[in-house]
């Protein structure tokens, strides 16, 4: 988030006493355009030192820009600075006498905002846990990762409709999410967009599996888990194979249905399908 | 010097570990003795279960520990199963479970399969089912369906039973899908008491 570059010159000024000017710089913020750059320079030993004087402008040479007397301290923030405009300065000394020394080396600079890239690690549907979404269901997932903003985006593809993110931390955002009961059955690839156009996408984060409340009563109950289990090991030929039970659309129902049904035991649904 | 100052210092820690050692000591002197308790006791609701009823009871017990199994009286038609249990979590804690023989009857090619989840303190939800081509069961007399494992958590008195109104339906499904009648109470609980 903080970018830092530095720059160390020295130069002698004409009254003789050594100015290294050094130049930290950081965005202020992500989203903000202005910045904040960090003076620093060496002290003067001089005893009549009275303070210094920062220079800028934002062409080489040329310190347009109003003068900043900065007392007897060796280091300033000079704020709001405009992102991706550079800025040229210089240091100067002044005595109690009024006298000012010559200028410091030049150090420019140009701040520019850092977009950061949200990552995703992981995605798991709320009220389970788990990596399904039910076709025809309303669900909540929650995505795990890092940089996110407040108003992301989630994509799931065209037929998930996605509502607004709750962000929970930088890590952490949840979002009401609709499948379609057409919805192709499979993973799918999860995408994160930030505000400043950051984004982030993994694929098989979550996979779209048939409702498993196959018995379609609106709750996902024993008695779905018992017409998984009499349709157990069967292939789709055969006659006691229950399509609706075949959750993963594999063609046969087996463990993977079965871990599917049991991770959505006991829950009511929102929407019925 | 280092060595001789060590040893002075050590000489009255094993006077002080013999004494110790000596107080704790029972009468037979060889070590092994066990301090007295009182097991955790439970006491089930139901006096004679008839067929069909589902009842608690507890096969054993000790100290720290006490097992409460799911039993079934008398019925036939057992497929899929479901319930949950409420228990007294200031007083006990889940710790595991263990399939009982009702399911297992015949050894089934594809073994029944258990699913328990302890979604709050004090909450337990069970279900379980044999699977096709493997036909319902039948419990002859009171056979255990499968067995909670609790732990002491402070001394108290609290009610273990079956919760009606939990996120899963106490029920017994046969292998055509109809529901058995079985009854889960009210009264089919028990009172477990911690000393």
């Amino acid at each position: 988030m903080t970018t830092h570059r530095r720059l160390f010159q020295s130069v002698v000024g004409s009254t003789g006493f050594l100015i290294g000017l050094i130049l930290l710089i950081w965005p202020s913020g992500i989203l903000e355009a202005s910045t904040v750059v960090r003076l620093a320079w060496d002290a003067n030993l001089e005893s009549d030192l009275a303070g210094y004087r920062i220079h800028f402008g934002t062409a080489s040479r040329s310190y347009t820009l109003p003068v900043i007397d900065v007392g007897p301290v060796n280091g300033y923030s000079v704020p709001n600075l405009a992102a991706n405009t550079t800025y040229y300065f210089v240091v100067t000394a002044y005595d109690r006498a009024g006298n000012e020394s010559l200028p410091s080396n030049e150090v420019a600079v140009q701040p520019t905002v850092t977009t950061l890239t949200p990552t995703i690690s992981q995605a798991v549907e709320l009220g389970t846990g788990s990596v399904y979404i039910l076709q025809s269901g309303s669900q909540t997932i929650q995505v795990n990762g890092s940089n996110f903003q407040s108003g992301a985006t989630v994509g799931l593809g065209a037929d998930i409709s996605v509502g607004p993110t709750s962000l929970m931390d930088s890590g952490h955002l949840t979002a009401s999410i609709t499948v379609s009961s057409s919805a192709l059955l499979g993973p799918r690839t999860l995408s994160v967009t930030n505000p400043d156009s950051g984004m982030a996408s993994r694929p098989n984060t979550l996979t779209v599996v048939k409702t498993a409340d196959i018995n379609r009563d609106c709750k996902i109950d024993l008695f779905d888990l018992n017409l998984l289990a009499r349709a157990w090991n069967t292939l789709s030929s055969d006659p006691a194979y229950i399509a609706s039970a075949d959750l993963d659309g594999d063609g046969d129902v087996g463990g993977a249905d079965l871990d599917i049904l049991v991770s959505y035991l006991g829950q009511r649904l929102a929407v019925c399908p | 010097m280092n060595r001789r100052r060590l040893l002075t210092g050590v000489a009255p820690l094993g006077v002080l570990l013999l004494v110790l050692g000596l107080g704790c000591k029972g009468g037979k002197g060889n070590g092994d003795d066990v301090m007295p308790c009182t097991p955790i006791a439970f006491a089930p609701s139901i006096g004679s279960p008839g067929a069909g009823d589902v009842y608690l009871l507890s096969p054993i017990s000790s100290c720290d520990s006490v097992d409460i199994s799911v039993l079934v009286t008398n019925l036939s038609g057992i497929f899929t199963v479901g319930f949950e249990i409420n228990y007294p979590s200031s007083v006990i804690e889940y710790q595991s479970f263990s399939p009982g023989p009702l399911l297992q009857q015949g050894s089934p090619p594809i073994p029944p399969q258990f699913f328990v989840t302890n979604p709050s303190p004090g909450d337990i939800v069970a279900s379980a089912t044999l699977f096709r081509p493997d036909s319902s069961v039948s419990a002859v007399g009171s056979a255990s369906l499968i067995t909670f494992h609790f732990v002491k958590v402070a001394s108290g008195v609290g009610t273990v039973d079956f919760n009606t109104g939990g996120s899963i339906n106490n029920q017994i499904i046969d292998e055509n899908g109809s529901v058995v009648a079985a009854s889960f109470g009210p009264g089919h609980g028990g009172v477990v008491q911690v000393p």
